[in-house]
Protein backbone atom coordinates (compact mmCIF):
# COMPACT_ATOMS: atom_id res chain seq x y z
CA UNK A 1 0.00 0.00 0.00
CA UNK A 2 1.86 3.09 -1.25
CA UNK A 3 0.66 6.31 0.34
CA UNK A 4 2.84 8.86 -1.38
CA UNK A 5 0.33 11.66 -1.10
CA UNK A 6 0.51 11.77 2.68
CA UNK A 7 3.56 13.93 1.93
CA UNK A 8 2.29 17.51 1.82
CA UNK A 9 2.19 19.46 -1.39
CA UNK A 10 2.32 22.79 0.48
CA UNK A 11 6.03 22.28 1.12
CA UNK A 12 7.53 23.59 -2.09
CA UNK A 13 10.65 21.50 -2.09
CA UNK A 14 11.82 18.22 -0.62
CA UNK A 15 15.36 17.04 -0.16
CA UNK A 16 17.20 14.67 -2.45
CA UNK A 17 15.59 11.26 -2.97
CA UNK A 18 17.23 8.54 -0.88
CA UNK A 19 16.79 4.80 -1.06
CA UNK A 20 16.62 2.81 2.17
CA UNK A 21 15.87 -0.84 2.89
CA UNK A 22 13.14 -1.88 5.31
CA UNK A 23 12.90 -5.57 6.21
CA UNK A 24 14.73 -6.33 2.96
CA UNK A 25 12.40 -4.20 0.86
CA UNK A 26 13.60 -1.02 -0.89
CA UNK A 27 11.74 2.16 0.13
CA UNK A 28 12.03 5.63 -1.35
CA UNK A 29 12.58 8.47 1.10
CA UNK A 30 13.83 12.05 0.96
CA UNK A 31 16.72 13.80 2.66
CA UNK A 32 15.60 15.42 5.92
CA UNK A 33 12.92 12.82 6.63
CA UNK A 34 12.97 10.67 9.72
CA UNK A 35 12.69 6.90 9.49
CA UNK A 36 9.17 7.20 10.94
CA UNK A 37 8.14 9.61 8.17
CA UNK A 38 9.58 7.41 5.42
CA UNK A 39 7.75 4.37 6.79
CA UNK A 40 4.49 6.27 7.26
CA UNK A 41 4.69 7.55 3.68
CA UNK A 42 5.29 3.98 2.52
CA UNK A 43 2.10 2.88 4.31
CA UNK A 44 3.94 1.05 7.07
CA UNK A 45 2.40 2.14 10.35
CA UNK A 46 3.43 -0.93 12.33
CA UNK A 47 7.02 -0.20 13.35
CA UNK A 48 7.54 -3.16 15.64
CA UNK A 49 5.86 -5.92 17.64
CA UNK A 50 6.31 -6.11 21.39
CA UNK A 51 7.35 -9.19 23.36
CA UNK A 52 3.65 -9.94 23.77
CA UNK A 53 3.30 -9.68 20.00
CA UNK A 54 1.21 -6.50 19.91
CA UNK A 55 1.85 -4.01 17.10
CA UNK A 56 3.24 -0.53 17.88
CA UNK A 57 3.88 2.60 15.86
CA UNK A 58 4.59 6.28 16.40
CA UNK A 59 3.00 7.59 19.60
CA UNK A 60 4.61 10.74 21.03
CA UNK A 61 6.53 11.66 17.89
CA UNK A 62 9.15 13.57 19.91
CA UNK A 63 11.54 10.99 21.28
CA UNK A 64 9.95 10.54 24.70
CA UNK A 65 7.94 7.29 24.57
CA UNK A 66 10.33 4.89 22.73
CA UNK A 67 7.33 3.13 21.14
CA UNK A 68 8.60 3.68 17.59
CA UNK A 69 11.99 1.98 18.06
CA UNK A 70 13.40 -0.05 15.16
CA UNK A 71 16.69 -1.74 14.35
CA UNK A 72 18.99 0.41 12.19
CA UNK A 73 22.12 -1.12 10.58
CA UNK A 74 22.16 -3.75 13.33
CA UNK A 75 21.73 -1.30 16.21
CA UNK A 76 18.58 -2.01 18.24
CA UNK A 77 16.15 0.38 19.97
CA UNK A 78 16.71 3.32 17.63
CA UNK A 79 13.90 5.90 17.80
CA UNK A 80 12.52 6.15 14.27
CA UNK A 81 10.88 9.54 15.01
CA UNK A 82 14.26 11.09 15.94
CA UNK A 83 16.56 9.49 13.38
CA UNK A 84 17.04 10.90 9.89
CA UNK A 85 17.21 8.56 6.91
CA UNK A 86 20.62 8.07 5.27
CA UNK A 87 21.32 6.53 1.88
CA UNK A 88 21.59 2.75 2.06
CA UNK A 89 20.26 2.53 5.62
CA UNK A 90 19.09 -0.96 6.50
CA UNK A 91 16.10 -1.02 8.85
CA UNK A 92 14.41 -3.94 10.52
CA UNK A 93 11.07 -3.66 12.25
CA UNK A 94 11.36 -5.89 15.34
CA UNK A 95 8.98 -8.84 15.42
CA UNK A 96 7.71 -10.66 18.49
CA UNK A 97 11.18 -11.51 19.80
CA UNK A 98 11.81 -14.41 17.44
CA UNK A 99 10.77 -17.23 19.73
CA UNK A 100 12.78 -15.99 22.69
CA UNK A 101 11.15 -16.72 25.98
CA UNK A 102 9.10 -13.95 27.46
CA UNK A 103 10.23 -12.47 30.71
CA UNK A 104 7.63 -13.16 33.35
CA UNK B 1 34.12 19.82 24.86
CA UNK B 2 35.61 22.81 26.70
CA UNK B 3 33.77 23.35 29.96
CA UNK B 4 31.42 26.31 29.50
CA UNK B 5 30.44 28.40 32.51
CA UNK B 6 26.73 27.89 31.86
CA UNK B 7 25.10 24.80 30.39
CA UNK B 8 21.51 25.15 29.25
CA UNK B 9 19.71 21.86 28.64
CA UNK B 10 17.07 22.23 25.92
CA UNK B 11 16.95 24.59 22.94
CA UNK B 12 13.28 25.62 23.05
CA UNK B 13 11.90 29.06 24.00
CA UNK B 14 13.08 28.83 27.64
CA UNK B 15 16.54 27.56 26.74
CA UNK B 16 17.09 30.18 24.05
CA UNK B 17 15.93 32.98 26.41
CA UNK B 18 18.19 31.75 29.23
CA UNK B 19 21.23 31.33 26.98
CA UNK B 20 20.75 34.74 25.41
CA UNK B 21 20.66 36.59 28.74
CA UNK B 22 23.58 34.68 30.27
CA UNK B 23 25.71 35.23 27.15
CA UNK B 24 24.75 38.89 26.95
CA UNK B 25 26.09 39.26 30.50
CA UNK B 26 29.42 37.84 29.35
CA UNK B 27 29.19 34.19 30.42
CA UNK B 28 30.32 31.39 28.13
CA UNK B 29 27.13 29.48 27.32
CA UNK B 30 26.48 26.17 25.61
CA UNK B 31 22.98 24.86 24.88
CA UNK B 32 22.76 21.07 24.75
CA UNK B 33 19.74 19.71 22.93
CA UNK B 34 18.74 16.15 22.15
CA UNK B 35 17.03 16.96 18.85
CA UNK B 36 18.67 17.25 15.43
CA UNK B 37 17.19 20.76 14.97
CA UNK B 38 17.31 23.81 17.26
CA UNK B 39 14.07 25.32 18.57
CA UNK B 40 12.37 22.58 20.56
CA UNK B 41 8.75 21.76 19.81
CA UNK B 42 7.42 25.33 19.63
CA UNK B 43 10.12 26.86 17.40
CA UNK B 44 10.52 23.64 15.42
CA UNK B 45 12.29 24.32 12.12
CA UNK B 46 11.40 22.29 9.02
CA UNK B 47 13.91 19.42 8.65
CA UNK B 48 16.96 20.15 6.49
CA UNK B 49 16.10 19.62 2.85
CA UNK B 50 12.41 20.39 3.40
CA UNK B 51 11.60 23.90 2.30
CA UNK B 52 8.19 25.35 3.03
CA UNK B 53 6.83 28.09 0.83
CA UNK B 54 6.93 31.43 2.66
CA UNK B 55 3.12 31.70 2.74
CA UNK B 56 2.69 28.24 4.25
CA UNK B 57 0.63 28.36 7.46
CA UNK B 58 2.67 25.40 8.65
CA UNK B 59 5.85 27.30 9.34
CA UNK B 60 3.98 29.36 11.99
CA UNK B 61 6.53 30.08 14.75
CA UNK B 62 9.61 28.82 12.87
CA UNK B 63 10.82 32.20 11.46
CA UNK B 64 10.34 33.87 14.85
CA UNK B 65 12.32 31.05 16.46
CA UNK B 66 15.07 31.26 13.87
CA UNK B 67 15.46 35.02 14.55
CA UNK B 68 15.89 34.31 18.28
CA UNK B 69 18.36 31.51 17.65
CA UNK B 70 20.41 33.80 15.38
CA UNK B 71 20.31 36.57 18.00
CA UNK B 72 21.58 34.16 20.66
CA UNK B 73 24.32 32.88 18.34
CA UNK B 74 25.38 36.45 17.56
CA UNK B 75 25.69 37.03 21.31
CA UNK B 76 28.06 34.07 21.58
CA UNK B 77 25.77 31.17 22.47
CA UNK B 78 26.85 27.81 21.09
CA UNK B 79 23.99 25.41 20.24
CA UNK B 80 24.95 21.73 20.26
CA UNK B 81 22.28 19.50 18.69
CA UNK B 82 21.96 15.71 18.95
CA UNK B 83 23.45 15.86 22.45
CA UNK B 84 21.74 13.90 25.20
CA UNK B 85 22.29 14.84 28.85
CA UNK B 86 21.83 11.44 30.48
CA UNK B 87 23.28 11.80 33.94
CA UNK B 88 24.02 14.22 36.77
CA UNK B 89 26.23 13.53 39.75
CA UNK B 90 26.57 15.02 43.26
CA UNK B 91 29.81 16.87 42.39
CA UNK B 92 27.85 18.97 39.90
CA UNK B 93 29.01 17.20 36.77
CA UNK B 94 26.73 16.22 33.92
CA UNK B 95 27.25 13.24 31.66
CA UNK B 96 26.39 13.64 28.02
CA UNK B 97 26.25 11.57 24.86
CA UNK B 98 27.24 13.16 21.54
CA UNK B 99 27.78 11.24 18.30
CA UNK B 100 27.69 7.93 20.18
CA UNK B 101 30.41 9.05 22.58
CA UNK B 102 29.86 9.70 26.30
CA UNK B 103 31.57 12.58 28.08
CA UNK B 104 31.57 14.48 31.39
CA UNK B 105 31.23 18.23 31.76
CA UNK B 106 31.23 20.34 34.89
CA UNK B 107 29.67 23.75 34.36
CA UNK B 108 29.35 26.40 37.06
CA UNK B 109 25.63 26.86 36.44
CA UNK B 110 23.01 24.54 34.94
CA UNK B 111 19.76 25.83 33.48
CA UNK B 112 17.26 23.05 32.86
CA UNK B 113 14.84 23.84 30.05
CA UNK B 114 13.74 20.34 29.10
CA UNK B 115 10.14 21.27 28.27
CA UNK B 116 7.11 19.07 28.67
CA UNK B 117 5.38 16.20 26.96
CA UNK B 118 1.83 15.03 26.41
CA UNK B 119 -0.19 13.70 29.34
CA UNK B 120 -1.13 10.06 28.79
CA UNK B 121 -4.81 9.15 28.98
CA UNK B 122 -5.35 5.40 28.74
CA UNK B 123 -8.28 3.43 27.34
CA UNK B 124 -8.63 0.05 25.62
CA UNK B 125 -6.71 0.12 22.34
CA UNK B 126 -4.59 3.19 23.07
CA UNK B 127 -1.37 1.35 22.11
CA UNK B 128 -2.55 0.63 18.53
CA UNK B 129 -0.48 2.09 15.70
CA UNK B 130 -2.50 5.08 14.48
CA UNK B 131 -3.22 6.37 17.99
CA UNK B 132 -0.79 9.27 18.42
CA UNK B 133 -0.48 12.42 20.49
CA UNK B 134 -1.51 15.83 19.17
CA UNK B 135 2.15 16.81 19.54
CA UNK B 136 3.17 13.94 17.27
CA UNK B 137 0.67 15.09 14.64
CA UNK B 138 2.12 18.59 14.85
CA UNK B 139 5.71 17.33 14.61
CA UNK B 140 4.84 15.27 11.52
CA UNK B 141 3.00 18.07 9.76
CA UNK B 142 5.24 21.01 10.67
CA UNK B 143 8.62 19.35 10.97
CA UNK B 144 8.34 16.64 8.36
CA UNK B 145 5.71 17.84 5.91
CA UNK B 146 3.63 14.71 6.14
CA UNK B 147 0.04 14.06 7.22
CA UNK B 148 -0.29 11.59 10.10
CA UNK B 149 -3.11 9.74 8.28
CA UNK B 150 -6.11 9.95 5.97
CA UNK B 151 -9.10 10.11 8.31
CA UNK B 152 -8.11 11.86 11.50
CA UNK B 153 -10.10 12.35 14.71
CA UNK B 154 -8.86 14.63 17.48
CA UNK B 155 -9.84 13.90 21.09
CA UNK B 156 -8.78 15.68 24.23
CA UNK B 157 -9.13 19.10 25.76
CA UNK B 158 -7.85 22.63 25.40
CA UNK B 159 -6.64 24.88 22.65
CA UNK B 160 -3.62 22.81 21.48
CA UNK B 161 -5.74 20.16 19.80
CA UNK B 162 -7.74 22.91 18.06
CA UNK B 163 -4.48 24.43 16.80
CA UNK B 164 -3.21 21.08 15.56
CA UNK B 165 -6.55 20.29 13.88
CA UNK B 166 -6.46 23.67 12.12
CA UNK B 167 -2.89 23.03 10.93
CA UNK B 168 -3.78 19.57 9.64
CA UNK B 169 -6.75 20.83 7.59
CA UNK B 170 -4.74 23.78 6.29
CA UNK B 171 -2.15 21.27 5.13
CA UNK B 172 -4.90 19.49 3.20
CA UNK B 173 -5.59 16.70 5.67
CA UNK B 174 -9.02 15.34 6.53
CA UNK B 175 -10.02 15.89 10.15
CA UNK B 176 -13.40 14.29 10.68
CA UNK B 177 -13.95 15.94 14.05
CA UNK B 178 -12.55 17.50 17.19
CA UNK B 179 -13.86 16.16 20.50
CA UNK B 180 -13.50 18.51 23.49
CA UNK B 181 -14.08 16.56 26.69
CA UNK B 182 -15.52 19.54 28.56
CA UNK B 183 -19.19 20.34 28.11
CA UNK B 184 -19.83 23.62 26.32
CA UNK B 185 -21.51 25.09 29.42
CA UNK B 186 -18.32 24.64 31.47
CA UNK B 187 -16.33 26.61 28.92
CA UNK B 188 -19.01 29.27 28.64
CA UNK B 189 -19.04 29.76 32.41
CA UNK B 190 -15.23 29.95 32.39
CA UNK B 191 -15.27 32.64 29.72
CA UNK B 192 -14.84 35.60 32.11
CA UNK B 193 -11.53 34.13 33.32
CA UNK B 194 -10.06 34.99 29.94
CA UNK B 195 -11.31 38.59 30.01
CA UNK B 196 -8.63 40.84 28.55
CA UNK B 197 -6.78 38.04 26.75
CA UNK B 198 -7.98 39.34 23.40
CA UNK B 199 -5.01 38.19 21.32
CA UNK B 200 -5.35 34.67 22.68
CA UNK B 201 -9.10 34.60 22.20
CA UNK B 202 -8.61 35.86 18.67
CA UNK B 203 -6.11 33.07 18.01
CA UNK B 204 -8.67 30.54 19.26
CA UNK B 205 -11.32 32.14 17.10
CA UNK B 206 -9.02 31.82 14.05
CA UNK B 207 -8.61 28.07 14.65
CA UNK B 208 -12.34 27.67 15.10
CA UNK B 209 -13.02 29.62 11.88
CA UNK B 210 -10.50 27.50 9.95
CA UNK B 211 -12.14 24.30 11.18
CA UNK B 212 -15.61 25.64 10.43
CA UNK B 213 -14.66 26.70 6.91
CA UNK B 214 -13.47 23.13 6.22
CA UNK B 215 -16.62 21.66 7.75
CA UNK B 216 -14.84 20.06 10.72
CA UNK B 217 -17.37 19.53 13.53
CA UNK B 218 -16.33 20.52 17.06
CA UNK B 219 -18.15 18.41 19.65
CA UNK B 220 -18.24 19.22 23.37
CA UNK B 221 -18.58 16.81 26.27
CA UNK B 222 -17.42 13.78 24.32
CA UNK B 223 -14.27 11.70 23.94
CA UNK B 224 -12.90 8.42 22.63
CA UNK B 225 -13.43 5.45 24.96
CA UNK B 226 -12.01 2.61 22.83
CA UNK B 227 -9.74 2.21 19.82
CA UNK B 228 -10.16 -0.81 17.54
CA UNK B 229 -8.19 -2.30 14.64
CA UNK B 230 -5.92 -5.14 13.47
CA UNK B 231 -3.03 -4.51 13.17
CA UNK B 232 -3.57 -0.73 13.00
CA UNK B 233 -6.37 1.60 14.07
CA UNK B 234 -9.50 1.34 11.91
CA UNK B 235 -12.28 2.69 14.12
CA UNK B 236 -13.00 4.22 17.51
CA UNK B 237 -15.89 4.21 19.93
CA UNK B 238 -16.76 7.63 21.33
CA UNK B 239 -19.05 8.44 24.25
CA UNK B 240 -20.60 11.45 25.90
CA UNK B 241 -19.07 12.55 29.21
CA UNK B 242 -20.60 13.98 32.33
CA UNK B 243 -19.15 17.05 34.08
CA UNK B 244 -16.48 14.88 35.78
CA UNK B 245 -15.70 13.22 32.42
CA UNK B 246 -17.31 9.90 33.33
CA UNK B 247 -18.60 8.20 30.18
CA UNK B 248 -22.40 8.25 30.04
CA UNK B 249 -23.83 4.76 29.28
CA UNK B 250 -25.93 4.55 26.13
CA UNK B 251 -24.19 7.45 24.37
CA UNK B 252 -21.61 5.36 22.50
CA UNK B 253 -21.09 5.81 18.77
CA UNK B 254 -18.62 4.21 16.36
CA UNK B 255 -16.66 6.04 13.70
CA UNK B 256 -14.14 4.85 11.08
CA UNK B 257 -10.74 6.55 11.37
CA UNK B 258 -7.15 5.57 10.65
CA UNK B 259 -5.64 8.16 12.99
CA UNK B 260 -6.61 9.33 16.47
CA UNK B 261 -4.75 12.31 17.96
CA UNK B 262 -4.88 12.64 21.74
CA UNK B 263 -4.35 16.06 23.30
CA UNK B 264 -4.98 16.10 27.05
CA UNK B 265 -2.49 18.80 27.95
CA UNK B 266 1.15 18.66 28.94
CA UNK B 267 3.24 17.31 31.80
CA UNK B 268 6.47 19.07 32.88
CA UNK B 269 9.60 17.06 32.10
CA UNK B 270 11.31 17.19 35.50
CA UNK B 271 13.56 14.14 35.20
CA UNK B 272 16.89 15.98 35.01
CA UNK B 273 15.88 18.32 37.85
CA UNK B 274 14.95 15.26 39.94
CA UNK B 275 18.19 13.51 39.07
CA UNK B 276 20.06 16.62 40.25
CA UNK B 277 18.30 16.32 43.59
CA UNK B 278 16.07 19.39 43.30
CA UNK B 279 13.03 19.50 45.61
CA UNK B 280 9.67 19.02 43.93
CA UNK B 281 6.08 19.76 44.79
CA UNK B 282 2.73 18.64 43.39
CA UNK B 283 0.81 21.45 41.72
CA UNK B 284 -2.07 20.28 39.55
CA UNK B 285 -2.50 23.85 38.24
CA UNK B 286 0.95 23.64 36.67
CA UNK B 287 0.76 20.09 35.26
CA UNK B 288 1.64 17.93 38.27
CA UNK B 289 5.09 17.41 39.75
CA UNK B 290 7.13 20.65 39.46
CA UNK B 291 10.42 21.86 40.97
CA UNK B 292 10.34 24.23 43.94
CA UNK B 293 11.75 27.51 42.63
CA UNK B 294 12.80 30.92 43.90
CA UNK B 295 11.52 33.96 42.00
CA UNK B 296 14.92 33.87 40.30
CA UNK B 297 14.04 30.41 38.89
CA UNK B 298 16.67 28.73 41.07
CA UNK B 299 15.94 25.27 42.50
CA UNK B 300 16.69 24.01 46.02
CA UNK B 301 20.12 23.12 44.63
CA UNK B 302 22.23 26.27 44.40
CA UNK B 303 23.35 27.06 40.87
CA UNK B 304 20.71 24.83 39.27
CA UNK B 305 17.84 26.65 37.55
CA UNK B 306 14.69 25.43 35.80
CA UNK B 307 12.72 27.41 33.21
CA UNK B 308 9.89 26.78 30.79
CA UNK B 309 7.40 23.90 30.78
CA UNK B 310 9.82 21.88 32.93
CA UNK B 311 9.12 24.45 35.67
CA UNK B 312 5.33 24.07 35.27
CA UNK B 313 3.15 24.19 32.15
CA UNK B 314 2.61 27.82 31.17
CA UNK B 315 3.24 28.15 27.43
CA UNK B 316 6.03 29.39 25.19
CA UNK B 317 5.93 33.08 26.16
CA UNK B 318 6.14 32.37 29.88
CA UNK B 319 8.94 29.92 29.11
CA UNK B 320 10.97 32.60 27.39
CA UNK B 321 10.58 35.09 30.27
CA UNK B 322 11.46 32.41 32.83
CA UNK B 323 14.51 31.55 30.74
CA UNK B 324 15.58 35.18 30.67
CA UNK B 325 15.18 35.48 34.45
CA UNK B 326 17.20 32.30 35.00
CA UNK B 327 19.92 33.48 32.60
CA UNK B 328 20.23 36.89 34.26
CA UNK B 329 20.37 35.37 37.75
CA UNK B 330 22.97 32.77 36.76
CA UNK B 331 25.15 35.57 35.35
CA UNK B 332 24.65 37.70 38.48
CA UNK B 333 25.71 34.83 40.73
CA UNK B 334 28.92 34.46 38.76
CA UNK B 335 29.62 38.15 39.14
CA UNK B 336 29.37 38.75 35.40
CA UNK B 337 26.97 41.64 35.85
CA UNK B 338 25.80 43.76 38.74
CA UNK B 339 22.22 43.89 39.94
CA UNK B 340 21.85 47.52 38.84
CA UNK B 341 22.97 46.71 35.28
CA UNK B 342 20.36 44.00 34.88
CA UNK B 343 17.56 45.21 37.14
CA UNK B 344 15.61 46.83 34.31
CA UNK B 345 15.56 43.75 32.14
CA UNK B 346 14.83 41.48 35.09
CA UNK B 347 11.86 43.61 36.16
CA UNK B 348 10.51 43.70 32.60
CA UNK B 349 10.74 39.90 32.32
CA UNK B 350 9.02 39.49 35.72
CA UNK B 351 6.19 41.81 34.71
CA UNK B 352 5.54 39.96 31.45
CA UNK B 353 5.87 36.61 33.20
CA UNK B 354 3.28 37.59 35.79
CA UNK B 355 0.68 38.22 33.09
CA UNK B 356 1.53 34.98 31.30
CA UNK B 357 1.30 32.91 34.49
CA UNK B 358 -2.09 34.41 35.25
CA UNK B 359 -3.36 33.33 31.83
CA UNK B 360 -1.69 29.92 32.12
CA UNK B 361 -3.34 29.27 35.49
CA UNK B 362 -6.78 30.01 34.06
CA UNK B 363 -6.09 27.79 31.06
CA UNK B 364 -4.72 24.91 33.16
CA UNK B 365 -7.68 25.07 35.55
CA UNK B 366 -10.37 25.34 32.91
CA UNK B 367 -8.89 22.52 30.80
CA UNK B 368 -7.69 20.32 33.69
CA UNK B 369 -8.14 16.60 33.08
CA UNK B 370 -11.08 15.44 35.24
CA UNK B 371 -10.92 12.23 37.28
CA UNK B 372 -13.84 10.46 35.52
CA UNK B 373 -11.57 9.80 32.53
CA UNK B 374 -9.83 7.14 34.65
CA UNK B 375 -13.04 5.07 34.34
CA UNK B 376 -11.95 4.25 30.77
CA UNK B 377 -9.13 2.08 32.14
CA UNK B 378 -10.03 -1.61 32.53
CA UNK B 379 -7.93 -4.32 34.22
CA UNK B 380 -6.64 -5.30 30.76
CA UNK B 381 -5.65 -1.77 29.71
CA UNK B 382 -1.89 -1.38 29.38
CA UNK B 383 -0.51 1.39 31.61
CA UNK B 384 3.24 0.92 31.14
CA UNK B 385 3.53 0.76 27.36
CA UNK B 386 7.21 -0.26 27.43
CA UNK B 387 6.93 -3.28 29.75
CA UNK B 388 3.30 -3.99 28.80
CA UNK B 389 1.97 -3.89 32.34
CA UNK B 390 -1.81 -3.67 32.55
CA UNK B 391 -3.78 -1.86 35.24
CA UNK B 392 -5.06 -5.13 36.73
CA UNK B 393 -1.49 -6.15 37.51
CA UNK B 394 -0.71 -2.80 39.18
CA UNK B 395 -3.91 -2.97 41.17
CA UNK B 396 -3.32 -6.54 42.37
CA UNK B 397 0.35 -6.06 43.25
CA UNK B 398 -0.33 -2.94 45.24
CA UNK B 399 -0.28 -4.10 48.83
CA UNK B 400 0.19 -2.91 52.38
CA UNK B 401 3.90 -2.60 51.88
CA UNK B 402 3.89 -1.46 48.26
CA UNK B 403 2.20 1.82 49.08
CA UNK B 404 4.28 4.25 47.05
CA UNK B 405 4.50 4.66 43.30
CA UNK B 406 8.16 3.63 43.41
CA UNK B 407 7.41 0.46 45.37
CA UNK B 408 4.66 -0.54 42.94
CA UNK B 409 7.15 0.03 40.15
CA UNK B 410 9.67 -2.29 41.78
CA UNK B 411 7.07 -5.04 42.20
CA UNK B 412 5.49 -4.79 38.74
CA UNK B 413 8.27 -3.36 36.52
CA UNK B 414 5.83 -0.67 35.32
CA UNK B 415 8.15 2.24 34.55
CA UNK B 416 11.30 0.16 34.06
CA UNK B 417 11.19 0.10 30.25
CA UNK B 418 12.95 2.14 27.58
CA UNK B 419 11.05 5.37 28.34
CA UNK B 420 12.02 5.00 32.02
CA UNK B 421 8.51 5.63 33.28
CA UNK B 422 8.18 8.98 31.54
CA UNK B 423 4.83 8.18 29.94
CA UNK B 424 3.20 6.02 32.64
CA UNK B 425 4.29 7.86 35.80
CA UNK B 426 1.56 10.56 35.90
CA UNK B 427 -1.08 8.04 34.77
CA UNK B 428 -0.06 5.35 37.28
CA UNK B 429 0.02 7.99 40.02
CA UNK B 430 -3.55 9.13 39.31
CA UNK B 431 -4.87 5.56 39.09
CA UNK B 432 -3.19 4.46 42.32
CA UNK B 433 -4.33 7.59 44.10
CA UNK B 434 -7.91 6.83 43.15
CA UNK B 435 -7.54 3.16 44.10
CA UNK B 436 -6.10 3.98 47.54
CA UNK B 437 -8.25 7.10 48.07
CA UNK B 438 -5.11 9.10 48.79
CA UNK B 439 -3.99 12.45 47.43
CA UNK B 440 -1.70 11.87 44.44
CA UNK B 441 1.11 13.78 46.17
CA UNK B 442 1.21 11.12 48.93
CA UNK B 443 2.25 8.39 46.50
CA UNK B 444 5.62 9.96 45.75
CA UNK B 445 7.23 9.54 42.36
CA UNK B 446 9.47 7.16 40.47
CA UNK B 447 13.05 7.39 41.70
CA UNK B 448 15.14 8.75 38.83
CA UNK B 449 18.51 7.20 38.07
CA UNK B 450 20.99 7.69 35.24
CA UNK B 451 20.88 7.10 32.34
CA UNK B 452 17.78 9.27 31.77
CA UNK B 453 17.45 7.68 28.33
CA UNK B 454 19.04 4.43 27.14
CA UNK B 455 22.69 4.61 26.08
CA UNK B 456 24.92 1.75 24.98
CA UNK B 457 27.19 -0.19 27.31
CA UNK B 458 29.94 0.45 24.75
CA UNK B 459 29.65 4.22 25.26
CA UNK B 460 29.85 3.74 29.04
CA UNK B 461 32.88 1.44 28.80
CA UNK B 462 34.65 3.89 26.50
CA UNK B 463 33.95 6.75 28.94
CA UNK B 464 35.23 4.85 31.97
CA UNK B 465 38.43 3.95 30.07
CA UNK B 466 39.07 7.67 29.45
CA UNK B 467 38.29 8.90 32.98
CA UNK B 468 41.00 9.12 35.64
CA UNK B 469 40.71 6.29 38.17
CA UNK B 470 38.58 7.19 41.21
CA UNK B 471 40.57 8.22 44.31
CA UNK B 472 41.24 5.35 46.74
CA UNK B 473 38.89 5.36 49.67
CA UNK B 474 40.61 5.81 53.04
CA UNK B 475 38.15 3.82 55.12
CA UNK B 476 40.67 2.56 57.60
Amino acid sequence: MENNNLRLQSFARRGQPISIEVDGEPIQAFEGETIATALLAAGRRVLRHTQEGTPRGVFCGMGVCFDCVVEVNGESSVRSCMTAVRPGMSIRTPQAFHGKERRS
Amino acid sequence: MNAPEVVVVGAGPAGIGAALEAARAGASVVVLDEYPGTGGQYYRQPAPGLEASSDSPLIEHAPDGLARIREAQATGVEFCQDVLVWGAFPDGSLTILAAGKADVIKPLKVIIATGGYERAVAFPGWTLPGVITAGAAQALVKGQGILPGRRILMAGTGPLQMAVAAQVVQAGGQVIGVLEANPFGHLLRSGPRFWGQWARLQEGYRYWRTLRSKGVPLTFGRTVVRAIGTPTLSRVVTAGLDADWRPIPGTEAEVDVDTLCLGFGLVPNTKLARLMGCDLVHDPCRGGLVPVLTDGMETSRPGVFVAGEAAGVAGAKAAEYQGRIAGINAARQMGKVTSTETEGRLQAARRHLGKELCFARALNEVFAVKPGILDLVTDETVICRCEEIAWGRLRRERSEWATTLDAVRSVTRAGFGLCQGTICEPLAAELLARETAKPVADLGSYHIRPPLKPITVGALADLSARLPPPPKRMDH
